[in-house]
């Protein structure tokens, strides 16, 4: 078992078979890190605490308690809580803050004994496409190390893509688990919302955000999605939202809109889409055209509805209570002195354009008409997925861009035009890497809700050729 | 584009920048704002968006015991008095 090939499942096998430990495995992970991560930067930090961890699983599988994912090396973004361990979101404004406890997805993966290896590089508070914005610098691209990871989780996609752990957890708000799985050739699940507790997540919109796993297999994505997913009852922020789409009718039926045009796909793209179309539909999938003409209005509702929410979300980082503090000569000064130091431009960007759109005099025609609008790509995605059992779509326009190739903040925000519509309906949708020389390129499932299963069995499909 | 709404906002959210910083900021947003006028011309005159509203809060009750983490938060505070976050004074 070469460790940075080896799936989790394959890691399974070799510690239940006594090859391997926790333990040695954590080893590996290490040394990974150390032989490629000064070149990608996908880790803020590696935990001394994982070695705990690991003890702990060995304890655990020698006394015969093991479960899928105990021994298994895990890395988390850096805007989900561990106990005891810095957590930033990988902005100033959280320079040094220590969490006092652990977030929900953590406690679970503890319960299964998985080994906590460190924390991923992530845009600012989430905001952004390419892990450019992040108080830690740059994280690369395993595959071109001239080129972005694509964000806002390109840290724990890179982590996963360089092979120093074969899981990883990241959050997806307007496509952050997704497009950077796409740009580093992992699988990477956005689950329904709601189904994953965000308890101990650092907001960002809260009406879109969900916490997912990354991953080299579909089978490794189910693994971890299985074990983080479910109620909280105790500070709960599941809820179970939506209905279970009714029996689906035409199962094994893909649709794909009729305006990839309209949105904006690369040639290159749309050819290897193509070509993972056409084996699907050898493996016995059928195709079908539908017609979603609202999808091609996600950027304007989505930029108005998650700057309003983190505006209000980032509303808390005062420097009065923890993280970042400026002195000032008064109090308000003081708020005002910490918030501009401690942000960064795209994060104040972000906050100020949701101010502007929640305040008397703009509320109606931003807000209110954005989420009449967000109502509607709802009713539009669940009547299309009334015909067929999964959408399918290229989830980036194109491959992995150069560094600093998107300056311009509105060219960043284009980078998301697919993946948008996921978070909006809150459906479930999942990227697997499509078969392509060259750069990776994820081809893009959404199902209906709680239909994470159909995402799964596609990209299997997808996957074994 | 109503700049002295944007500057508004900036002041509301509690940025201070200087004369150039605060150009560029407002810049920005105007794109921003550019960016998502297209909402307009969305037909939403079927949707009603205020009646698909769940409640999903939990029930009011306190579910951590007093003072499980104070110290653990306490102990972060950038200035404290005893148990309590320090401020500059509040009211002139």
């Amino acid at each position: 078992m070469k460790y940075e090939e080896a799936t989790a499942q394959d890691m399974r096998q070799a510690l239940e078979d006594g090859s391997t430990t926790a333990t040695d495995l954590l080893k590996e992970a290490r040394r990974v890190i150390r032989e490629k991560d000064d070149s990608i930067h996908a880790f803020v930090e590696v935990f001394d605490s994982a070695d705990e961890d690991a003890r702990l699983a060995d304890t655990m599988i020698q006394e015969k308690r093991a479960t899928p994912l105990t021994g298994i090396p895990i890395a988390v973004k850096d805007n989900i809580c561990v106990k005891g361990r810095t957590v930033t979101a990988a902005s100033k404004m959280l320079e040094g803050f220590v969490s006092p406890y652990d977030a929900t997805v953590i406690t679970r993966l503890r319960e299964q004994g998985a080994v906590i290896v460190g924390r991923t590089n992530m845009d600012e508070f989430a905001m952004g496409s390419s892990t450019e914005h992040s108080v830690y610098g740059t994280t690369f691209n395993p595959h071109d190390t001239t080129r972005v990871s694509g964000g806002s989780s390109g840290g724990s996609a890179a982590a996963v893509a360089m092979g120093a752990v074969p899981l990883a957890l990241g959050s997806d708000t307007g496509g952050s688990i997704r497009q950077p799985a796409s740009f580093c050739g992992t699988v990477g699940l956005k689950p329904t919302y709601g189904s994953v507790s965000r308890h101990g997540l650092i907001a960002l919109g809260s009406s879109l955000d969900v916490i997912g796993p990354l991953a080299r297999t579909a089978d490794d994505a189910a693994l971890l999605y299985q074990a983080i997913k479910g109620e909280n009852k105790k500070y709960d922020s599941t809820a179970d939202l939506f209905e279970d789409a009714a029996t689906v009718k035409n199962s094994r039926v893909i649709g794909v809109p009729d305006n990839l045009d309209a949105v904006g796909v690369s040639q290159e793209t749309m050819d290897a889409f193509n070509a993972a179309l056409q084996a699907l539909q050898e493996k016995g999938y059928t195709i079908a055209s539908v017609s979603l003409p609202i999808m091609e209005h996600a950027g304007a509702i989505y930029y108005i509805i998650q700057p309003a929410e983190a505006s209000s979300n980032l509303a808390r980082f005062d420097g009065m209570r923890y993280g970042f503090h400026k002195d000032g000569d008064d109090l308000w000064s003081e708020y005002r002195e910490t918030r501009s130091a401690g942000f960064g431009d795209e994060v104040m960007r972000r906050i100020v354009a949701g101010t502007y759109v929640l305040s008397a005099g703009y509320y109606d025609a931003y807000y209110r008409k954005a989420m009449d609008a967000r109502r509607a790509m709802q009713t539009a995605f669940s009547n299309a997925l009334e015909e067929v059992s999964v959408l399918a779509m290229p989830t980036t326009p194109d491959t992995a861009f150069p560094e600093g190739a998107r300056q311009d903040p509105i060219a960043m925000y284009a980078e998301d035009r697919l993946t948008l519509q996921a978070n909006l309906t809150g459906l479930p949708a999942l990227s697997v890497p499509m078969h392509t020389d060259g750069l990776p390129r994820g081809i893009q499932f959404i199902s209906g809700y709680n239909r994470e299963e159909t995402l799964f069995a596609c990209a299997r499909d997808v996957q074994q050729r | 584009m109503e700049q002295d709404d944007i500057s508004r906002a900036i002041h509301l959210s509690l940025f201070e920048k200087s004369d150039a910083e605060q150009k560029a900021l407002h810049t920005d947003v105007e794109k921003i704002l550019s960016f998502v006028a297209d909402i307009q011309s969305i037909d939403t005159s079927t949707t009603a968006e205020t009646a698909a509203k769940t409640n999903i809060f939990r029930d009011d009750v306190v579910t951590v015991p007093p003072g499980a983490f104070r110290e653990q938060i306490l102990g972060q505070a950038p200035n404290r008095f005893k148990d309590w976050f320090l401020s500059k004074k509040i009211l002139s």
